[in-house]
């Protein structure tokens, strides 16, 4: 079992300086404890010098510290350094690395020197180097750019549609066999962009609107178009296609549907895709934002146009 | 330095009562009795104690020094922290060190003294190459108890922060190495890993 030597940190310190609250993992092992019970180094089964055993602080559900014997939860990072339940460290990339002389490789040729660091109140305790053959902790770059993605706010579209006249009654609506253009506005359809960063590492994710979808309400299928569509103007005439393809003809009449009308959705879906300053890149899953307009579906000898 | 010259007193006179006692029985060394006039004292006074059988009394002797040295750094802490390596080298004196350092600087008080209870020597190795590299230094491996019951310890508050689970002996598994052997005084410690256990048996 390789160990994982805890130099001993304060309650105190931790408390005061990070907020750290009790925990309910699973203490390690104590290696060494003193005649008083607390315990000084504490062993660990994961093999961290390995690289295998650490988790990434992106994805650890906590961050916990054994520490004179006691399990803390503390933040997962602290000076902007991710912390490593394996090194029960806030680690960082040793930058410059360490020559290849130094003992602190121990005989490894790959993987890197890593800082750790802990809040303490000396030097000794404060702050030493492993090597790690893979990074042991480390923002991992999907769940950062999850993260970047929780800042943004995504638009609904913004439902828009020709024909768009109203009923005697007051209710909007379109014509049976019209092409019934759907659109929304430029400004709910555009690429967005965010960053997180965290431990060194800096993830961009790039939200870009892919589809205009229009579920009609009818029971038809939803039908989509690349772009949000164009707005009617006045010179592409009543019958005309929308020129973006952003349209839907409706066969029937709403007056048979429950409250004479159809609930159309609109959809703006969207691509994500992060690229990491590691290098690495990927993709979340696409979602899609939504909008409901309300109408009748109108025969066109029966309306007066609006 | 003068912490080491009162520890080498202290071996000098303990290996000095351990020579007396008829054999070693491998514990912690106890109050004799008065001076054997046996012929079984001339006899061993006439058969010099073999290197194994010397290193193993002189470690033997060292060992409540080195108990006491540690539990002075937690009871009394005007008891200058260095004192640690008159007893402990580099691994096991730098985690001592700085464990008793962060203990003073959380302000955690600790009454009570260990009580050791038993030793047993568990190897010995002589073996003294101190220009090799690295370097091969003569080696007492020893399995020590230590009774915890009157080690009391509080936080700034006055709140124990004895582990209520806290189990009455400390079982350590100690290296002594010898950094200047022959000298009786050049033991020390260098590692001590340790588990609580129930009884001196676990």
């Amino acid at each position: 079992m390789r160990r994982l030597i805890l130099i001993v940190t304060t309650v105190a310190l931790l408390s005061s300086t990070l907020g750290v609250s009790p925990a309910l993992a699973t203490p390690p092992t104590c290696e060494k404890r003193l005649s008083n019970g607390l315990c000084v180094i504490w062993a660990s089964g994961g093999g961290h010098h390995g690289g295998g055993g650490g988790t990434h602080g992106g994805t650890q559900a906590d961050c916990v510290i054994h520490t004179l014997g006691i399990d803390m939860r503390i933040p997962c990072t602290w000076r902007g350094l991710p912390f490593s339940n394996s090194l029960q460290c806030y680690v960082s990339v040793a930058n410059p690395q360490p020559p290849a002389s130094s003992p602190v490789w121990n005989g490894h040729v790959g993987g890197a020197i890593y800082n750790c660091r802990l809040p303490g109140s000396f030097a000794g305790v404060k702050s030493w180097q492993v090597w790690s053959a893979t990074p042991p902790v480390g923002p991992d770059p999907g769940t950062l750019a999850a993260h970047a993605m929780r800042t943004l706010s995504i638009p609904a579209p913004v439902p828009g549609r020709y024909p768009a006249g109203r009923l005697q009654d007051g209710t909007p609506f379109t014509v049976v066999g019209a092409y019934t253009w759907y659109w929304t506005t430029r400004s709910s359809f555009r690429v967005l962009t965010a960053t997180a960063s965290a431990g060194g590492v800096s993830v961009q994710v790039r939200v870009t609107p892919t589809a205009l979808t229009f579920a009609p309400g009818d029971g038809s299928s939803a039908v989509s178009c690349g772009g949000p569509g164009s707005a009617w103007v006045a010179s592409e005439g009543v019958w005309a296609p929308s020129p973006a393809g952003c349209d839907f003809r409706y066969e029937h009449s709403s007056i048979h549907l429950q409250g004479h009308v159809v609930t159309a959705t609109y959809g703006i879906r969207w691509a994500i895709n992060w690229t990491a300053s590691t290098g690495q890149s990927g993709v979340l899953p696409d979602l899609t934002t939504t909008a409901r307009s309300t109408f009748a579906v109108a025969e066109a000898e029966s309306v007066v146009i609006g | 330095m003068t912490a080491r010259r009162q520890r080498s007193a202290t071996v000098v006179v303990a290996v000095a009562l351990v020579l007396l006692v008829a054999g070693c029985t491998g514990s912690a060394p106890t109050t004799p009795g008065p001076p054997s006039t046996s012929s079984s004292a001339s006899t061993s006074a006439t058969t010099p104690p073999s290197p194994e059988d010397l290193a193993k009394s002189q470690v033997l002797a060292f060992l409540p020094t080195y108990f006491k040295t540690i539990d002075d750094l937690y009871v009394d802490p005007s008891t200058a922290l260095n004192i640690i390596y008159s007893v402990s080298s580099a691994p096991e004196a730098t985690i001592e060190l700085n464990a008793a350092r962060e203990f003073r600087l959380s302000g955690y008080r600790q009454t009570g003294y260990t009580k050791l209870v038993k030793s047993d020597i568990t190897g010995v190795d002589l073996t003294n190459k101190p220009n090799a590299k690295p370097a091969i230094r003569p080696t007492v491996r020893v399995t020590t108890c230590v009774d915890v019951t009157n080690v009391r310890a509080t936080d700034k508050r006055g709140t124990s922060i004895v582990p209520k689970d806290r189990k009455q002996y400390l079982i350590s598994q100690l290296q002594v190495v010898n950094f200047s052997y022959p000298s009786a005084s050049g033991w020390s410690v260098t590692h001590a890993p340790n588990k609580s256990a129930s009884s001196c048996g676990a």
